[in-house]
């Protein structure tokens, strides 16, 4: 198992090293500086040296690093790592870094000391752990046969990501429906790559221990209700058509076995903000824009370039912050740009016209031309890499999914507020061949 | 070697500190300067009558303190015992958890009967927050004295708490076992704990899931029956949102096939897709083992992922370690369908600039691997390594020679067809040592086939004597040997020049020997010498550097392990159990010195302004119990109207005692006149400000009202990356100062 984590920044300090098993000492740490962090080449994130084994994630300026001797599962030493580095979150906040360790050293301690035992990781989920960590002085003012018992309930509880007895007096949920873009388009507008990441987030402010049961138009769950008749029906209604998942994950707290036997989606949420789902869909998708590229190369040392830009998705809706990057070949001396909407440059250090769109609405067609002129020379290939963009879409879903219901059932709740937002995203994922 | 002003002053502060609060803030420094490597050992002592506190807190930092350093002090560790004993009777579930887990870590042989007996009450204790710990420090009991744990009441026990209600006394009693027993093979597997654990699987966190299912792979079920049960129980979790127990389902599925062969199709494709999806969902450090196993899948089925290729295509924001490794199940999975869409991907990625350039050379090895793969398609291959070698950028032409030698080498009729009406334009455009070594190689091995082959050999020998290649050199002279006695006429004449330029105008001497081992080879007996160069070479198909097969077989064995990430069975890397560990003890104590970079007197300073800044917050605030804790807590505030001279400013910019840099991001760009604005707007005062290239720089200052105290800062703002310098007098204060900064900017 784990022998030890390490936390070291860029220049070989060791900023907390705290040892599990005795089966490695400090010296042995500073293998890790000389094979990893002093080696000319990156490495990989799985490092071999004599035995030992160090597996790493970089956070910012420092590193922080699983050691063992064992022979065993990295897939499992990363998930680790990577809930560390949530707790420490949950804790220090979003941008924790070396000052932040440097000034907490004790609590990192108590809570390398709490998820971790003798290698092997113990509670991990932060609101049980917020039990047995003691910051400042609440716990000697706060702590009563109350809370004493509480953590033997909680620690026991079959549903350990939540505490028992919250209440709020005003019941929220928030679903956010987010979907990656991950798109090849040929320069012709057909699907080369056609993988649509979605995620599920949860954020929810409930009383008491709530089973939730969520709903979505997917495709196997609606031809089980309908007994198969409905597969053949295509395109009913906006929402309810079917969509064709293929491949999703859950989060712990989503009772697998039931939806394995009816799909349905039931589980009683953590409290606050957490991935309910990842889901991946690659069938029917639907690309939100159409890009029209048009390359020539006029003679040696001028290409003439001129990309039109159609969003397909409906008038009511808009994409945030769109940004259109088109490549130009790495002798580009100058580019004349002409377009009417949005704002465009040329960025010589990527060897791209960056245009920039701030408010692109449905069903609108925007076109941007250039002259770009090449440095006369020497004559290299140029690879044509392809258009790539960035835009942000609210309310809109490339795959389609649509969140049917959401039941919320708990003795103590009358009402649930109840919010569902939809988010399409793309960070140069969105690629056009030309 | 430790520094005993240090030393001295923190026992001082020890035993001055009579009020928590402050205690608990000295017992912190003193944990924060074991972390920077400060040798605190002597304060032993102090530090175990300090133990005896009420506050948790102050408990939990001292007991890291003890463990720390309780090997250089085995003599005064029986002191502590009381300590640990009396917590262990404590009312607290907290302090007995903490208690016997420091306790158990020690291992210590001199505590073996303290530990033993706390332990044995420990597993009986009834919160299960003591009896879990309990549980793991049986396996720290067991490496101490095996014989208190192995066959005794404690292993009995142990095999009972598994069937415990509450999952972690549950899974950590499994854990224990299968070390305690490892050198038997682990825990007994037997079918009730299967089925027990199995039943309630779901209430085990990931990690414990991940443990039953590395038990569950070792397990040998009776019955196909009990097969396809552990099969479809564990198929959901295939959707579990852990990568860990995703890899480890896929391992008791793998294992499952030898019992149920005629599922194999089935099952792989079961784990495919889970597979794939992890790949594109996690972080780049989590895909690299995932990678990695569904490369050693590819192996043993190629065509399983044969449809996916395109989930295999490399980004260029991928790091190199993922660009290898999606290359190398490419080559795997490459079969008559998907050929032209890997070989085509490859090869733009090889022209590709935005790619480095060990990427572009690895993509044309792998169109090499791919031809000898897929012998039909070599045509394609060789007219992609000739473009490729006509762009004329080194690291590409060096590849592609390379491999265009090993496809001829392969394939020689075919191949030759192609590339020999070539090799005079490729003999001019070619400058790289590799490349040309191969160029000469083919030409010597086949040039006779082609009317202008002698000719080509004939340019490089002419510049023999300028080469400062000896690879070349030594090839040339084979080359030109073996085109002697293929093309006697037109070859003699070059063959007298190069052996008297190797032997009489050479500095390396492996070409001299060589040109006189040939020269004497030749005037001994030229008809051997013939037989002996020419010598028939046997026709091959696999490469050497190709893996063998068996490995994968093995490493199939060691899925979802370091194995399948290193390409090696357990076997070849784990190391032999240290011989001279005492040795290695001494260097640890050594390198703990070297390694703290730290100069004591900066330390002591920083400690005792530390502590006395305290002082100085309470004499100026009276209830300032609070603030004592958390620093961070205490609220700058600035002077509005605060003004300094610029001469002023200079001379305390020069004079001040304390400097901090600090380095944060802003979330959105600014420009300088916003920065002002913001500093303004928060009552700093701007001395000067200025923009150099694309940095700002601004000079600035603030008095905190409450402290009294003047802060200087530097900003150096490049995009969203700020350097702040910050200058005071008072070290406490000024990381205060620097963090407003930081709010300010930030928010």
């Amino acid at each position: 198992m784990i022998s030890g984590i390490l936390f070291i920044n860029e220049l070989g300090k060791v900023l907390i090293s705290r040892i599990y098993r005795q089966d490695i000492t400090i010296s042995f740490i500073d293998q890790f500086k000389i094979k990893v962090l002093a080696a000319k080449k990156t490495t990989n994130p799985i490092k071999h040296v004599e035995g030992t084994t160090f597996c790493f994630r970089r956070i910012g300026s420092f590193f922080i690093v699983a050691v063992t001797k064992k022979n065993i599962n990295a897939a499992l030493v990363f998930e680790f790592l990577n809930t560390i580095i949530e707790i420490f979150k949950g804790y220090f906040g979003e941008k924790f870094n070396e000052n932040t360790i440097r000034t907490n050293f004790s609590l990192v301690y108590e809570l390398l000391d709490e998820i971790i035992d003798f290698g092997y990781p113990q509670t991990t989920e932060t609101d049980i752990l917020k039990l047995y960590i003691t910051r400042e002085n609440q716990r000697q003012t706060k702590k009563s046969k109350e809370s004493v018992k509480q953590i033997s309930i909680k620690a026991t509880g079959v549903i350990g990501w939540r505490q028992e007895g919250l209440k709020y007096s005003r019941n929220e949920v928030f679903l956010d429906i987010v979907e990656n873009l991950h798109f090849l388009v040929s320069n012709s507008g057909k699907f080369l790559k056609s993988d649509v990441f979605g995620e599920i987030i949860m954020k929810s402010r409930l009383s008491g221990m709530p089973d939730c049961k969520l709903g979505l138009n997917d495709k196997v769950l609606l031809d089980k209700r309908s007994g198969g008749k409905r597969t053949k029906m295509k395109n009913t209604r906006g929402g309810n058509t079917p969509i064709v998942i293929d491949d999703v994950t859950f989060h712990q707290c989503v009772k697998l076995s039931k939806f394995d036997t009816d799909r349905s989606i039931s589980f009683v949420p953590p409290d606050g903000e957490f991935q309910c789902a990842s889901y991946r869909v690659t069938e029917n998708v639907k690309k939100p824009f159409k890009v029209i590229p048009i390359v020539k190369e006029r003679g040696a040392i001028t290409v003439d370039v001129k990309v039109t830009v159609i969003s397909l998705f409906s008038e009511n809706l808009f994409a945030k912050n769109t940004v259109v990057r088109i490549p130009t070949p790495p002798n580009t001396a100058e580019c004349v740009i002409t377009t009417q909407t949005g704002k465009a440059k040329y960025d010589p250090q990527i060897n791209c016209i960056v245009w920039s769109i701030k408010r692109f609405q449905g069903k609108e067609e925007l076109s941007l031309s250039a002259e770009v002129n090449l440095i006369r020379g020497k004559q290299s290939v140029w690879s044509r890499p392809p258009i790539s963009l960035d835009f942000t879409i609210p309310s809109y879903t490339s795959s389609g999914l649509r969140v049917r219901y959401l039941k919320v059932v708990e003795k103590s709740i009358t009402e649930v507020v109840k919010w569902v937002r939809y988010l399409c995203v793309s960070k140069g994922t969105f690629q056009v061949r030309i | 070697m430790s520094s005993s002003r240090v030393i001295k002053s923190f026992r001082q502060l020890l035993n001055e500190s009579k009020e928590q609060s402050r205690r608990r803030l000295v017992i912190e420094q003193i944990i924060s300067a074991m972390s920077l490597g400060v040798n605190l050992s002597p304060l032993f002592a102090d530090m175990v009558k300090a133990a005896q506190t009420t506050d948790l807190v102050q408990k939990k930092m001292i007991y890291l303190y003890i463990c720390k350093y309780a090997e250089e002090n085995k003599e005064l560790l029986i002191l502590s015992t009381g300590t640990f004993q009396r917590d262990c009777q404590s009312q607290d579930p907290l302090v007995r958890g903490l208690s016997l887990r420091s306790m158990s870590s020690l291992m210590n042989k001199e505590l073996v009967e303290y530990m033993a007996r706390e332990i044995k009450k420990g597993l009986m204790d009834r919160s299960n927050y003591v009896r879990r710990i309990a549980v793991l420090a049986t396996v720290k009991l067991f490496r101490v004295s095996p014989e208190l744990v192995l066959d005794t009441e404690i292993e009995k026990k142990l095999y009972s708490m598994i069937a415990e209600v509450d999952p972690y006394v549950s899974i950590n009693s499994v854990v224990a076992l299968n070390e305690i027993l490892a050198s038997k093979g682990g825990i007994s597997i037997t079918q009730k704990i299967i089925i027990h654990l199995l039943k309630r699987f779901h209430e085990f966190t990931h990690w414990g899931q991940s443990i039953v299912l590395g038990l569950v792979a070792n397990y040998a079920p009776q019955s196909e029956q009990e097969c396809l049960q552990i099969l479809n129980l564990l198929d959901n979790y295939l959707k579990s949102g852990n990568t860990s127990v995703i890899l480890s389902v896929s391992k008791v599925f793998i294992n499952l096939i030898n019992d149920l062969p005629n599922l194999r199709n089935q099952i792989y494709d079961r784990i495919k897709n889970p597979l794939i999806t992890l790949v594109s969902c996690s972080g780049d450090e989590m895909a690299y083992p995932v990678l990695k196993h569904i490369y050693l899948i590819a192996t043993q089925l190629p065509n399983l992922f044969a449809n996916e290729a395109s989930r295999f295509f490399i980004k260029g924001s991928d790091p190199t370690y993922l660009q290898e490794i999606k290359i190398d199940i490419l080559c795997e999975i490459v079969n008559k369908q998907n050929f032209k869409q890997i070989i085509f991907a490859l090869a733009s990625y090889v022209i590709n600039s935005s790619l480095n350039e060990h990427i572009s050379s690895y993509c044309i090895r792998a169109i090499g691997k791919i031809a000898s793969q897929l012998s039909s398609y070599f045509d394609m291959v060789i007219d992609y390594l000739m473009e490729f070698i006509e762009l004329d950028i080194p690291h590409i032409v060096e590849a592609s020679m390379i491999i265009l030698k090993d496809v001829i080498r392969l394939f020689p009729e075919q191949s030759l067809e192609i590339v020999l009406p070539e090799l005079k334009r490729l003999s001019e455009i070619i400058h790289t040592e590799e490349a040309k070594v191969s160029l000469i190689w083919i030409l010597g091995e086949y040039g006779e086939k082609i009317d202008e082959g002698p000719y080509i050999l004939e340019k490089f020998v002419e510049t023999f004597s300028e080469e400062s290649s000896e690879k070349i050199k030594l090839e040339l002279l084979t080359s030109v040997l073996k085109m002697f006695f293929k093309r006697p006429p037109e070859s003699k004449k070059m063959l007298g020049v190069i052996l008297h330029e190797a032997t009489e105008n050479s500095n390396e001497p492996d070409v001299i020997d060589r040109g006189l081992f040939y020269y004497r080879l030749i005037s001994t007996d030229i008809n051997k010498t013939k037989s002996i160069v020419l010598s028939e070479k046997e026709n091959f198909t696999r490469f050497t550097e190709n893996d063998p097969l068996e490995l994968f077989e093995i490493l199939m064995d060691e899925f979802n392990t370091f194995s399948v990430v290193y390409k090696k069975p357990y076997e070849q890397f784990k190391r032999i159990i240290h011989k001279n560990e005492e040795e290695e003890e001494e260097e640890d104590d050594d390198s703990s010195t070297d390694s703290s970079s730290f100069s004591e007197e900066e330390l002591l300073d920083q400690i005792q302004q530390n502590v006395n800044g305290l002082d100085i917050n309470q004499q100026n605030q009276s209830q300032s119990q609070n603030q004592q804790n958390s620093q961070e807590e205490q609220e700058i505030e600035l002077e509005p109207k605060f003004n300094l001279e610029p001469s002023e400013f200079q001379n305390k910019w020069m004079n001040s005692s304390h400097n901090l840099n600090f380095d944060f991001e802003l979330d959105e760009e600014l420009d300088k006149e916003s920065f002002e604005e913001i500093l303004k707007e928060n009552n700093f005062q701007v001395m000067a400000s200025g923009l150099i290239q694309s940095t700002i720089k601004i000079f600035c200052y603030g008095k905190d009202i409450s402290s009294n105290q003047i802060g200087l800062f530097q900003l150096l703002i490049t995009g969203v990356n700020v350097k702040l310098n910050a200058k005071g007098t008072n070290p406490q204060f000024l990381k205060l100062f620097a963090e407003y900064i930081a709010t300010v900017l930030t928010e």
